[in-house]
C-alpha cells in the first residue's frame, strides 16, 4: 500500500516536472538538445565539406579540371560559414537548415569528383598500360632494327674500303 | 650509341613521363593584407569610435593544388602573443571571426574587410576598446591597451593567421602565415 502511494507520488511528481518546467531552458529560450542538435549538425556539415574537399583533391590528382567543382564546394563551404555564424549567436533552427544545405551541396560536389576521379583514373591506368607495352615493344624493336642498320651499314662500308684500288706514287702525274 | 640510346629514351619517354616526379616549383601560400585603394598604402592607423576603415585580405595558392583554407582574424595589444614563425605555431589569442574558402591552384582570393570600432573609453595611462564590427558583425573584444610611450598610442593590432587543410590530419593546421595592421586608438 506504501509502495503503491510512494509510486503514486513519484509519477506525480514526474508529470508535474514535465507539465511545469518547459523544454527550453537557458541559452536564450534555446534548449540545451536543439543546440547541440545544431552544433551536430554543423560538424556534420563540416566533415562532408573536408571530405568533399579531399575527394576534389584527388580528381585533380588524377588530371581533372576542378575548376567548377571548386566554384560549388566553395558554396559549400559559404553555407557552412552561415551556420557556424548563426549557431554562435544562438540560431538553431537557421543553422542546422543553413548546415544541411552545406551537407547536400558538399555530397554533391563529391559524387560528381568521385565520378570524375573514377573515369580519369580509369584513362589514365590505360593509357599507362598503352605506353609500358609500347615501350616495351619499341625499344627491343628499335634496338634490333638498329642492329640490322648497323650490319648493313659495316657491310657496306667494308665492300666499299675493298672496292678501292691501290695508288701507287709513282702512278700519280706530277 | 648515342643514337641508339636517344632513340631508346624517347620510345620508352610516355611511359616514363608517368613514373619520373614531375619538376614542380616551390610550394607556398601568399597571405597579404592591402589598403583601402588595393595597394600596399594608406593602411588605417589612427582609429576612433565611430570611424569606418576598410583594408583588402587576400590570400594566393601556389601549393601545386587546390587547397582549403581558413583566415582567423584576430586583435592583439603589444604585449600579447603573436604566431611563432620559428616554432610554426599560432597565436594562443581566440579567434574572432573567420573566412573560408577553397582556392584552385594559382587562384587568388581577396575580399574587403570593413571594419570600425566601439566601446572606446580612456583613463589615465590606458584605454579600453570594448567592441569590434567586422564584416557587419559585432564582436566583442575587451581589450585594455597601455600609453606606448615611445611611440606616443594606444596601439592594437589586427592580424590574420592563414590556416589550411591538411588531410593527413583530418582538420586544419596553421600555415604559418600571418599579417597584420597595427592600429593607433584615438578620441
Amino acid at each position: 500500500m506504501n509502495l503503491l502511494a510512494s509510486g503514486r507520488r513519484s509519477l506525480l511528481g514526474f508529470l508535474l516536472i514535465v507539465l511545469v518546467v518547459p523544454p527550453t531552458c537557458g541559452c536564450g529560450g534555446v534548449s540545451e538538445s536543439s543546440l547541440a542538435e545544431a552544433s551536430n549538425s554543423v560538424g556534420v556539415a563540416e566533415e562532408a565539406v573536408s571530405s568533399a574537399f579531399e575527394v576534389v583533391l584527388e580528381a585533380e590528382g588524377v588530371g581533372a579540371d576542378v575548376s567548377g567543382l571548386v566554384v560549388e564546394l566553395n558554396g559549400a563551404v559559404g553555407l557552412l560559414v552561415e551556420a557556424r555564424v548563426l549557431l554562435a549567436v544562438g540560431l538553431v533552427d537557421e543553422a542546422v537548415e543553413a548546415a544541411d544545405l552545406a551537407v547536400e551541396v558538399a555530397w554533391r560536389v563529391r559524387n560528381e569528383a568521385a565520378g570524375l576521379e573514377f573515369t580519369l583514373s580509369a584513362r589514365r591506368d590505360s593509357l599507362f598500360w598503352a605506353s609500358v607495352l609500347g615501350g616495351a615493344v619499341g625499344v627491343p624493336v628499335f634496338l634490333v632494327s638498329m642492329w640490322f642498320v648497323w650490319r648493313w651499314f659495316r657491310g657496306f662500308y667494308v665492300r666499299r674500303v675493298l672496292g678501292l684500288k691501290p695508288e701507287v706514287p709513282g702512278d700519280v702525274e706530277a | 650509341m648515342l643514337v641508339t640510346f636517344a632513340g631508346s629514351l624517347a620510345i620508352s619517354w610516355p611511359a616514363l613521363g608517368f613514373v619520373l616526379p614531375a619538376g614542380d616549383g616551390e610550394r607556398f601560400s601568399a597571405l597579404y593584407v592591402l589598403g583601402p585603394d588595393r595597394m600596399a598604402e594608406d593602411y588605417p592607423f589612427d582609429v576612433g569610435a565611430g570611424g569606418s576603415y576598410r583594408i583588402f585580405l587576400g590570400v594566393e595558392d601556389h601549393m601545386g593544388s587546390s587547397a582549403y583554407y581558413v583566415v582567423y582574424v584576430k586583435l592583439r595589444t603589444g604585449d600579447e602573443a603573436l604566431p611563432n614563425s620559428t616554432a610554426g605555431t599560432p597565436s594562443p589569442l581566440p579567434a574572432l571571426y573567420e573566412y573560408r574558402f577553397v582556392l584552385e591552384d594559382e587562384g587568388v582570393w581577396e575580399v574587403p574587410v570593413d571594419f570600425s570600432f566601439h566601446g572606446i573609453s580612456f583613463y589615465d595611462g590606458g584605454c579600453r576598446v570594448e567592441g569590434l564590427v567586422l564584416g557587419g558583425r559585432e564582436l566583442e573584444v575587451d581589450k585594455t591597451v597601455v600609453w606606448d610611450s615611445e611611440n606616443s598610442g594606444y596601439f592594437v593590432e589586427l592580424f590574420f593567421e592563414l590556416w589550411i587543410y591538411d588531410d593527413e590530419l583530418d582538420g586544419f593546421s596553421f600555415h604559418d602565415r600571418f599579417v597584420g595592421v597595427w592600429l593607433n586608438m584615438t578620441i
